[in-house]
């Protein structure tokens, strides 16, 4: 497999926190412990900087794009408590909404899939989560504490579509909004949205780490019946959950103990890839097969000769 | 610095001192890894500086497939064509026909692969990476093998097992050395003088080609002699198993050991003692296992071997002893250490287990192309038999892979739908979000995506697009556009907001900039309110100015009554109807006029209760509103006065 | 009728025969435009005498797709680009290309570029259009285009075609088409509609009698405009199952017209069974050069529809996007990455 490795130089004078591709993967954002976030226009293996933002007062942790039939939206969060809109406004970058409502650092944000409407979730290391919803002029938002004790590391959203269904809709006509976070209390936690009472009720409690929970993620819908989530955790481990969809319990499968901590893991955007990275050093690309086994694909790995060498 | 890496490995590595134990990477787009230098931030919150000595890089990895270069994509586009015929052709066919849809598919394949090489050996003459396009060949070489072994085996099964003829064929047409040999010979001066005579002459007789043997033989000089006349008659008159020849296999049998047992009694006889090349070639067609292997340069490698010999130690051979013949073939030519992968492909053919070939084949060529589709037809193939039953599913996710790269490239991803309308319900999801996620550069690409999607009934599809160009183009100030693709989306609200937007824009400018779009929404109109609103609106403007003052009252009158008007267009809608009330003739009834009166009251109120909390545009109508208001109250009051007294008179 | 199909390893947007060299002569040198691709380029092919593929003479890289190419004289084209660009190219009698002039920002929006969506000339002035709704006239020695006649309304225009001299007429995504006079300073003499906001995808103008003006719709129907009668037109009959992409009228045979569409599919209108003179006044009041058989296309058959359609290639799954026939010689461009050649189109 041949691979093509391009580089753009950020400008940034500090260390990387998350880089995000935007939905049609034209636009890249990344933010740094240099408070700022930037945004370039990606042309094939090109990049320009577009947007230089800079209105957080700590380390931004993470930036994520809104689906782009609200406009170009991009929000972040960082240690200096809080989350910001942006917005693009011809051509230039806004705010349009600061939610500072946490009382430590907001770890992590997920943008809720787009069939549920502009809604943001965002995590904080204060315990508890927050959902922004935009609603005609303005962003509401609810709080909900005491999600995970000493502090609340990750969140993502389940996809909207009913698994197995094309059309989005379960049973009952709208789609069910879910939400997985990882706290530092090593669980994973599954939420859901109660419509009748309008509060966030925690649906499940999963456990299986043995350390903090750094992240999660929840895969995208690939057409069958069930449900996949990732988490990664300070013991080394990460652990896919499966739920079939049928009986409704989550399955949990350690995909590998790895060297180091793991920090992140991504799922490609058709749901049957996994990205895992963390303090080894190494980037590893993994993969389902047919028995149900997770493979490694492939590592990226700084400064060390390559010493599997297979040949034709 | 951008580097092209060929790494056979599965280990990519990443030079830079800044991104040293720091590394850190995230799934970017639809198919490539963002890496670049990170640091952990710690359990109790610290912010810490740290010491960056370099430029902070981001590093985007991006897989290369070679079905990307310019080669494959006629490979890929005529290969689309024959699995989607393919596919309907197997659900239109009885399953008794399937065999013979399939063996023209595989040959349409072999027939593109080859078409391939001949493209890339007229290119070698022209441009392009010299490397490069020597391996393209190399992999389309072995695809074709590979391919057409597949086809002999599996595909095109001929009844009776009997396979040496197919496998003849085969060889035949993948090891051509002996005829260019020939050829090179018989065109010299003298023939038999050509240090090649010879070989060229063991050649054909390896490869069965008795006529070119003996037309070489009888270029010799000493033709005519007894030695030569006898070898001649031999070879002319070896057995060659016909499967639809009427002959069965038992009395092929038994003429070809005859044949065999008088070949063996003339080498005994010393027909061929003064000429000890005939005597090698009788020995080959003895079946002399020694004479045969030390031929093994002229053959090149192990299957051709294995046919060779097998065509005079046993040409009734059937599959199932294939994979015996071929290890002895492997054991002559050193063994099970210089086999390639290449060979296992081979090997696991011979040894018909399907999914050792395919899982082979994926060593053998880092493209999923072949594997793909050669697992597509295999399925196929195999079709009802139970002992298979992994391959359905083998074959789903083997073309999805194959999607996942098409769809990864910029040009290709049309393609990629057309095969994810036949790999099930993972198909159609992955269609759904590939549809969604391409980039819509410009409107002629955005309508190709929504007839894609709306052939395939993805509704969301189609409105996450209209709704995608709609934003974009209010963005950029084109209305016109935003507003078709509003109503192409059946998006209501976005549509209403775009009918706000018209609306607003007029309040201050106090004119439509895109009225001609206005005129013409038909059926559209209906899509909200708002737009309805609007649309009726500039239908009153019409009116109007076709003095058409009586109706356009009555139309007037019936949106402000209707509550259609958002509360910010009131004021115009009086202001409008100032004119009307002032007009010569009384156009507005009483009725009316109450109506307006009690909107007027409304507006009032509620402008009061506001107070100071209006924005800039509402301030500026409300100062111009002000001024007129009086000359309203007045001109609403004198109306009213007359239409009483017209109306009342005209009653009596 | 033969059809053959050759692969070419690129999306092919436009297709475009050369002019003859002489008004009575054959061409057989086609130039073919990409799209949608890394790299897109503008290919010079020549069809040989016998029945093999065209072969490809010279290739020039272009920045954008290619969205329209139109020849003003019999050795200078005009390509448009989606990056909003017009570029001016001598094709000479070897077949060779050479980039002549360049407009580059001919169509904007609000600070980026917007594409280009088609090209028309009159043999010596290029007309432009683009997603930005902008008719921007060209003159090929003049680097400042000569007139830009601003949308209003804000609507993406994909077609023009220039119906005399100095008039054109575009055609915009609501199905609107305007009749533009160009040596008047004002706005369109007209405007014609196509009901319900049916995007109008491509304009034909017939070759002989300037007034019928064929334009294809995004609901895959053709419909014929008597420009005489602007309030409707004259007939709209469906064929594609999708969106056409490219009409055109046969140059030396204009009783026939070809349509490609995004449906996969190459039609052959062919009106020449209704070749019956209408009315007799207009016998006396036209300047037609063709005598005989004269408004074949406005004739009670083709009100009514009945005209004869035939396929001219098989079942394409991916969208045709474009077409041109010369001669008895057809040629298609497809996103199946294929040139189509047809020969002896008019004869079955």
């Amino acid at each position: 497999m041949v691979s093509v490795i391009s580089n753009v130089e950020t400008g940034h004078d500090d260390m990387i926190h998350d880089a995000q591709m935007d939905y049609f993967g034209t636009r890249l954002a990344t933010c740094s412990s240099d408070r700022s976030v930037r945004i370039f226009e990606v042309k094939g293996t090109s990049q320009t900087l577009i947007a230089d933002l800079r209105e957080h007062e700590g380390p931004v942790w993470q930036v994520a794009w809104a689906h782009p039939m609200y406009g170009n939206i991009l929000a972040s969060c960082s240690y200096d408590r809080k989350v910001i809109i942006w917005q693009e406004d011809g051509h230039k970058w806004k705010k349009v909404h600061e939610y500072a409502n946490h009382d430590s650092s907001v770890n992590s944000l997920c943008w809720a899939p787009h069939e549920h409407g502009l809604i943001l979730a965002c995590a904080s290391a204060d315990g508890s989560f927050s959902v922004l919803t935009s609603t005609a002029h303005t962003w509401e938002s609810k709080k909900i504490t005491s999600a995970h004790s000493v502090g609340c590391n990750a969140v993502s959203w389940a996809p909207a579509v009913a698994p197995g269904s094309a059309d989005g809709t379960s049973r009952s006509g709208t789609a069910v909004q879910r939400i997985v976070t990882g706290g530092c209390d090593s669980y994973v936690k599954i939420w859901k949205f109660d419509s009748a009472t309008g509060e966030w009720i925690e649906e499940l409690k999963l456990e299986g780490h043995s350390d903090w929970v750094r992240d999660v993620a929840w895969a995208p819908s690939i057409g069958l019946p069930r449900s996949i989530i990732a988490s990664c955790s300070q013991d080394r481990r990460v652990i896919i959950w499966t739920n079939d969809g049928v009986t409704g319990v989550w399955q949990p499968r350690e995909l590998n103990t790895f060297d180091d901590v793991i920090w992140h893991v991504s799922w490609s955007v058709t749901g049957n890839i996994l990205a895992v990275s963390g303090g080894d050093n190494k980037v590893s690309l993994w993969k389902e097969s047919l028995e149900g086994q997770w493979v490694c694909l492939s590592d990226s790995a700084k400064g060390q000769p390559s010493s599997e060498q297979r040949t034709l | 610095m951008s580097a092209f890496s060929k790494n056979t490995s599965r280990t990519w590595s990443i030079q830079d001192p800044v991104i040293t134990n720091r590394m850190h990477g995230i799934i970017g787009g639809v198919s490539s890894l963002l890496v670049f230098p990170h640091k952990d931030h710690y359990k109790d919150d610290r912010e810490y500086p740290s010491a960056v000595e370099g430029k902070i890089k981001l590093y985007q990895v991006e897989s290369f497939s070679w079905l990307w270069s310019r080669q494959a994509r006629k490979l890929i586009n005529e290969a689309m064509g024959t699995f989607i015929s393919l596919q309907d052709a197997v659900k239109e066919v009885e399953p008794d026909d399937y065999k013979s849809v399939l063996v023209k598919k595989c040959r349409e394949y072999r027939s593109m692969i080859q078409a391939c090489v001949e493209d890339i050996t007229m290119c070698r003459e022209c441009e392009g990476d010299q490397e490069e396009l020597t391996a393209s060949g190399q992999l389309l070489y072995k695809m074709e093998l590979i391919l057409s072994l597949i086809e002999i085996l599996f595909i095109d099964k001929k009844p009776g097992g009997m396979i040496l003829g197919q496998l003849l064929m085969w060889i035949r047409s993948h090891f051509t050395q002996c005829i260019e040999k020939k050829n090179e010979v018989m065109e010299s001066d003298h023939p038999h003088q050509h240090s090649a005579y010879w070989e060229a002459v063991y050649g054909s007789v390896l490869q069965g080609r008795m006529e070119d043997a003996r037309h070489m033989l009888s270029n010799h000089p000493f033709a005519d002699t007894d030695p030569f006349l006898s070898i001649d008659e031999l070879l002319r008159k070896m057995p060659f198993y016909q499967v639809y020849g009427g002959v069965s296999v038992a009395e092929f049998t038994v003429r070809w050991q005859h044949w065999q047992s008088e070949c063996e009694r003339r080498l005994q006889e010393g027909h061929y003692s003064t000429c000890h090349q005939l005597q090698t070639v009788c020995k080959i067609l003895c079946g002399d296992q020694k004479t045969i292997n030390n031929l093994i340069d002229l053959m090149d490698t192990w299957y051709h071997l294995m046919v060779s010999t097998l065509l005079f130690t046993c040409p009734t051979v059937k599959l199932f002893r294939l994979h015996s013949a071929a290890q002895d073939a492997i054991a002559c030519v050193g063994g099970e250490q210089s086999t390639t992968p290449l060979d296992h492909v081979l090997l696991a053919a011979m040894e018909a287990d399907i999914l050792q070939v395919i899982k082979e084949c994926q060593q053998v060529l880092d493209n999923t192309w072949f594997t793909a589709h050669v697992t597509d037809l295999l399925c196929h193939t195999m079709g009802q038999t139970t002992d298979q039953k992994f391959l359905p599913e083998l074959r789903e996710s083997l073309l999805l892979d194959y999607v996942s790269v098409l769809v990864s490239h910029c040009s290709l991803w049309q393609i990629g739908i057309l095969y994810l309308d036949h790999l099930g319900p993972s198909g159609i999801a992955m269609s759904q979000t590939v549809l969604q996620r391409l980039p819509l550069t410009d409107d002629s690409r955005a309508h190709k995506i929504i007839q894609m999607a709306s052939d395939r009934n993805f509704d969301s599809v189609v409105v996450g697009v209209c709704r995608v160009m709609g934003r974009r183009a209010l963005s950029q100030g084109r209305l016109g556009s935003a507003i078709w693709w509003g109503v192409r989306s059946r998006d209501a609200a976005f549509t209403s907001h775009l009918a706000h937007q018209i609306l607003q824009k007029y309040v201050v400018e106090g004119r439509f900039e895109s009225s001609q779009l206005l005129d013409d929404l038909g059926p559209a109109m209906l899509l909200s309110d708002t737009l309805t609103f609007l649309g009726k609106y500039r239908e009153f403007h019409m009116m109007y100015q076709d003095g058409n003052f009586r109706d356009a009252a009555v139309l007037l009158v019936s949106l402000i009554s209707s509550k259609l008007a958002p509360e910010y267009f009131w004021p115009v809608l009086l202001l409008d109807a100032l004119p009307l009330l002032k007009s010569e003739e009384p156009v507005i009834s009483a009725e009316q006029t109450y109506e307006l009166m009690y909107c007027l009251h409304n507006l009032h109120n509620h402008a009061s209760k506001r107070g100071k909390q209006s924005s800039l545009e509402n301030e500026a109508t409300c100062s111009a509103f002000l001024e007129k208001e009086i000359d309203l109250r007045l001109a609403l009051s004198n109306n009213l006065a007359r239409a009483i007294i017209h109306e009342g008179s005209v009653d009596n | 009728m033969e059809v053959t199909k050759k692969y070419v390893a690129r999306k092919i947007k436009t297709v475009r025969w050369k002019p003859p060299t002489t008004d009575y002569g054959r061409t057989d040198v086609f130039i073919t435009g990409s799209w949608d691709d890394l790299d897109n380029v503008v290919e010079v092919w020549q069809v040989p005498e016998t029945e093999e593929d065209p072969s490809r003479l010279h290739q020039l890289p272009h920045l954008g797709s290619v969205n329209d190419m139109q020849y003003i004289t019999r050795d200078m084209f005009a390509a448009g680009s989606s990056n909003g660009g017009v570029k001016l190219y001598q094709h000479d009698s070897s077949n060779h290309l050479e980039e002549k002039m360049s407009w580059d920002r001919a169509h904007t929006f609000v600070g980026s570029s917007a594409p280009c969506t088609a090209l028309a000339t009159n043999g010596d002035q290029i007309a432009s259009v683009g997603e930005d709704g902008n008719l921007v006239i060209l003159n090929p020695n003049q680097k400042i285009p000569i007139r830009t006649i601003e949308s209003v309304g804000g609507c993406s225009v994909y077609a023009v075609v220039y119906v005399r001299a100095s008039e054109v007429v575009t055609a915009n995504m609501q199905g609107h088409l305007k009749l533009w006079d160009l040596r008047s300073a004002q706005s369109a003499r007209a405007t014609l509609l196509s009901p319900d906001q049916i995007a109008v995808c491509d304009l034909a103008s017939h070759p002989t009698q300037q007034h019928l003006v064929a334009a294809g719709g995004e609901d895959g129907a053709l419909a014929i405009w008597d420009m005489r009668n602007t309030s409707q037109p004259f007939t709209i009959i469906s064929a594609h199952s999708g969106p056409i992409s490219e009409v055109r009228f046969h140059p030396g045979a204009p009783e026939h017209v070809f349509t490609c569409g995004l449906d996969g599919q190459l039609i052959h209108w062919d009106a020449s069974a209704s070749a019956r003179p209408t009315h007799i006044p207009s016998f006396k009041n036209t300047r037609d050069p063709s005598g005989g058989s004269i408004n074949v296309w406005l004739s009670s058959d083709v009100a009514r529809g009945a005209i004869e359609t035939v396929s001219v290639i098989p079942y394409s799954p991916l969208p045709i996007n474009s077409v041109d026939v010369e001669g008895s010689t057809l040629i298609a461009g497809s996103d199946n990455e294929a040139i189509y050649m047809v020969r002896q189109v008019l004869l079955y």
